[in-house]
C-alpha cells in the first residue's frame, strides 16, 4: 500500500515536472487575449485558413489582407501568418520591399500599443525560401509565441530563432491541428 | 476565300509534283517526288 | 508494249504507293477528331451540345459534348470542366469517371469532359507525345487521345503577333488558342473565344453556383499540387484544404492574382459571380525534364529523370522513383471535388450539390482509374 501511494506520488511528481518544462517562462495557454487581426507577412494564401481555424476555434477575429496601424484600433493581438507568394505579392500589387515595410509598421505600432504579436507558419517546406526566410528572422524576434507546421522547422530554422530568446514555440503535424493552440493560446 | 486559295496553292504545287514524278528518270528521284507528293495529297485532302 | 516506257512504270507504281501512304496516315489522322465513346452512368438525365447554349458554336469543332446529373432533392448547380487543356490528361479522365458513376441526388452536376474540343484533334508538335494512352480495365485497355494544350491551327489561324484577350490582359501570340486564357470569351472572336463565350454562357443559363476546372502541371512549376481560388471562394478553399489534408492529400493554396486575367478562376468569379476554383496535380509527361514520352509516362508516371530532379531538391513537389500515377491524379482531383462540396454544404447549405456513386479517391488510387470505367466496346 505504501509503496504503491510512493509510485504514485512519484508518477504525479514526475508529470507535473515534465508539465513545468516547457512553462520555464514558455507559457503556451491563455497568454493572449481577444479580438485579433489576423493578416499575412507576404501576402500567402494560408492566412485564408487560419481565419478559418480562428473561426472555428470561436475567437473573435478580423481578417485582412493588407492591414495598416489603422486596423489595430480596439485589437488586442496582432496574429501574423508568414511566407512570401510571389503570386500573392504580385496580385496585391506589391513587392517584397514594399510587403516588409508594411509588415514593419504594423508590428511598431503594436508594440507602441502594447498589442502581443503571434507568428504562425503553415506553409511548410515550400513556404520556405530566401526571402520568406529574411522577413521571418526579422518578425520573428518580436513575437510572444511562435506556432509552426513542423516541415517547415525541418531544418530547425525555426528553433535556432526562437530558443535563445525563450519564444514559446509550438510544432504541429498538419495544418488544420493548428486549430488547438490556436484556442488555447487565448483567454 | 482565303481557304480555297490556300487550297488552290496547295493543288498547283501537287500537280507540279505529280508532272515531276513522271519526268524523272531514275526510281530513286521518283521515290523522293512521291514521297512530297505524299504530304501534298494529305495537305489538299485533309485540312479544310 | 513497249511503248510505255519503264521510267513511266516506275512512276506509276511510285504514285500508287503514295496512295497507299495517304490512304493510311490519312486514316490514322482522321481518327483523332473523332472522341471516344464515354458510356454515363443511369443517373445520367441530359446531355447536350455546348452549342445548344451559343448556337453559332454549332457545327465547328469547337462544340462540344455536355452531360447533366439532375438531383431530385433542390440545391446548387455545379459545373466540372475537363480537357480544358487536352495535354492534362487527369482533367479529362476525372470527368470521363463522373460521366461514367454517378447519379445525383442533390442539386445539378454539369460537366464538360472536354472544353476545348479543338485542342484534342492534334497534338503538340515537336514533343514526340503518343497519340493516344490507354487506360487499363478489366476488360482490356481503354484508350483515350492526348491532345494540345492549344486550340488545333487548322480551326484557328493564324495568331496575331500579340494577343489581347476578352478581359484585356495583353498576352504572347499563341494564348489566343488557350482556352484559359480566353474568359469571358467574345461572341465575335476567335474560335477559342467562342468556347470560352459558350462556357460564359452555359454558366448563366444553367444558373452554375461553384465551377471547378481541372489541371495538370509539370512538377517543376510552382502552382502545382494546389487549389487555385477566386477571392470569392476562399473560405471554401480554405475548409477544403483542411479536409484533404486530414485524408493525408497534401495540397496547398494559391489565391487568384487579381491582375492575371482571362483565366477561368478569374473571370469565372468576375463576371458570372460564381465560385471558381482550378485543381493542379502533378504530371511529368507534361513536363520539360521528362524522357520517352509514352502512353505508360502518362499513366504510370514513372520517369528516372523526375526522379533524379527531385532528389536534387528542383521540383515543387516530391517525385519519386514510384512516380505520380494517372490513378493517384484522378483520386487527388476527386478527393477535392468532394472536400470542396463538403466545404460548400456548410458554408451555403441551400447550394449544397449531393451525388451518389462517386468512386472513392482511396479506391481509384488504389484500384487504378480502369477499375470503374465501362469495359471498352
Ligand atoms: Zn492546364
Amino acid at each position: 500500500m505504501k509503496k504503491k501511494c510512493m509510485v504514485s506520488a512519484i508518477l504525479i511528481g514526475f508529470s507535473w515536472a515534465l508539465l513545468t518544462i516547457p512553462a520555464r517562462g514558455q507559457e503556451t495557454a491563455g497568454i493572449f487575449e481577444q479580438p485579433l487581426l489576423i493578416t499575412s507577412a507576404g501576402q500567402n494564401a494560408e492566412v485564408q485558413i487560419v481565419a478559418v481555424l480562428a473561426k472555428r476555434a470561436g475567437l473573435n477575429y478580423t481578417l485582412s489582407k493588407q492591414a495598416t496601424a489603422a486596423d489595430l484600433e480596439n485589437m488586442k493581438t496582432l496574429v501574423l501568418v508568414l511566407g512570401a507568394s510571389l503570386k500573392g505579392l504580385g496580385a496585391a500589387g506589391l513587392d517584397m520591399d514594399k510587403e516588409r515595410e508594411r509588415v514593419m509598421a504594423l508590428i511598431t505600432a503594436a508594440q507602441k500599443a502594447q498589442v502581443p504579436l503571434l507568428c504562425l507558419h503553415l506553409g511548410g517546406e515550400t513556404r520556405r525560401g530566401p526571402q520568406t526566410d529574411d522577413l521571418i528572422a526579422e518578425v520573428l524576434l518580436l513575437a510572444k509565441m511562435v506556432i509552426v507546421v513542423k516541415s517547415g522547422n525541418g531544418d530547425g530554422f525555426f528553433t535556432k530563432l526562437c530558443q535563445p530568446r525563450n519564444i514559446p514555440l509550438v510544432e504541429v503535424e498538419k495544418t488544420a491541428d493548428v486549430q488547438i493552440p490556436l484556442q488555447k493560446a487565448f483567454k | 476565300m482565303l481557304r480555297i486559295f490556300y487550297h488552290l496553292i496547295v493543288l498547283y504545287l501537287s500537280f507540279h509534283l505529280l508532272w515531276h514524278l513522271f519526268r524523272q528518270k531514275k526510281p530513286w528521284s521518283q521515290a523522293g517526288a512521291a514521297l512530297v507528293l505524299t504530304l501534298f495529297l494529305l495537305r489538299l485532302f485533309l485540312i479544310k | 508494249m513497249n511503248r510505255i516506257k519503264a521510267p513511266a512504270l516506275s512512276a506509276a507504281f511510285f504514285l500508287f504507293l503514295t496512295g497507299i501512304l495517304c490512304y493510311f496516315s490519312g486514316r490514322s489522322f482522321r481518327t483523332m477528331h473523332r472522341s471516344e465513346t464515354v458510356f454515363p452512368s443511369v443517373g445520367l438525365t441530359d446531355t447536350h451540345q455546348l452549342s445548344d447554349y451559343f448556337p453559332p458554336l454549332k457545327n465547328t469543332h469547337g462544340d462540344t459534348e455536355v452531360y447533366i446529373f439532375r438531383g431530385m432533392e433542390k440545391g446548387g448547380n455545379l459545373l466540372v470542366l475537363g480537357g480544358t487543356h487536352p495535354n492534362e490528361p487527369a482533367g479529362l479522365m476525372t470527368a470521363v469517371l463522373l460521366i461514367e458513376n454517378i447519379r445525383g441526388k442533390r442539386g445539378n452536376v454539369i460537366i464538360v469532359p472536354r472544353a476545348n474540343s479543338s485542342g484534342f484533334t492534334h497534338s503538340d508538335p515537336q514533343e514526340g507525345n503518343p497519340q493516344r494512352f490507354e487506360v487499363p480495365t478489366p476488360a482490356g485497355p481503354r484508350l483515350f487521345r492526348l491532345g494540345s494544350r492549344l486550340t488545333n491551327p487548322v480551326d484557328q489561324w493564324p495568331d496575331p503577333a500579340i494577343y489581347i484577350n476578352p478581359a484585356g490582359q495583353k498576352l504572347s501570340g499563341n494564348e489566343v488558342r488557350n482556352l484559359n486564357r480566353c474568359y469571358p470569351g467574345r461572341a465575335n472572336g476567335f474560335l477559342t473565344e467562342r468556347i470560352a463565350f459558350a462556357i460564359m454562357e452555359l454558366i448563366r443559363r444553367e444558373r452554375v453556383d461553384i465551377g471547378i476546372d481541372l489541371h495538370e502541371s509539370a512538377p517543376e512549376y510552382p502552382v502545382i499540387n494546389a487549389i487555385v481560388f477566386h477571392e470569392n471562394s476562399s473560405e471554401l478553399a480554405a475548409l477544403a484544404l483542411l479536409e484533404l489534408q486530414a485524408e493525408g492529400f497534401d495540397i496547398r493554396l494559391e489565391a487568384s492574382p487579381v491582375n492575371l486575367r482571362g483565366l477561368s478562376h478569374r473571370e469565372w468569379g468576375d463576371h458570372a459571380g460564381i465560385k471558381a476554383i482550378l485543381l493542379e496535380t502533378p504530371n511529368a509527361s507534361h513536363g520539360r525534364l521528362k524522357g520517352k514520352p509514352s502512353s505508360s509516362l502518362i499513366v504510370d508516371g514513372k520517369d528516372k529523370f523526375y526522379a533524379k530532379a527531385s532528389r536534387l531538391g528542383w521540383l515543387f513537389v516530391p517525385y519519386g522513383e514510384e512516380g505520380i500515377p494517372l490513378s493517384l491524379r484522378v483520386a487527388r482531383h476527386l478527393a477535392a471535388l468532394k472536400a470542396l462540396l463538403g466545404g460548400l454544404a456548410e458554408l451555403e447549405p441551400e447550394k449544397a450539390v449531393e451525388f451518389e456513386g462517386m468512386p472513392l479517391p482511396s479506391e481509384v488510387q488504389k484500384k487504378g482509374v480502369g477499375a470503374f470505367l465501362h469495359p471498352p466496346t
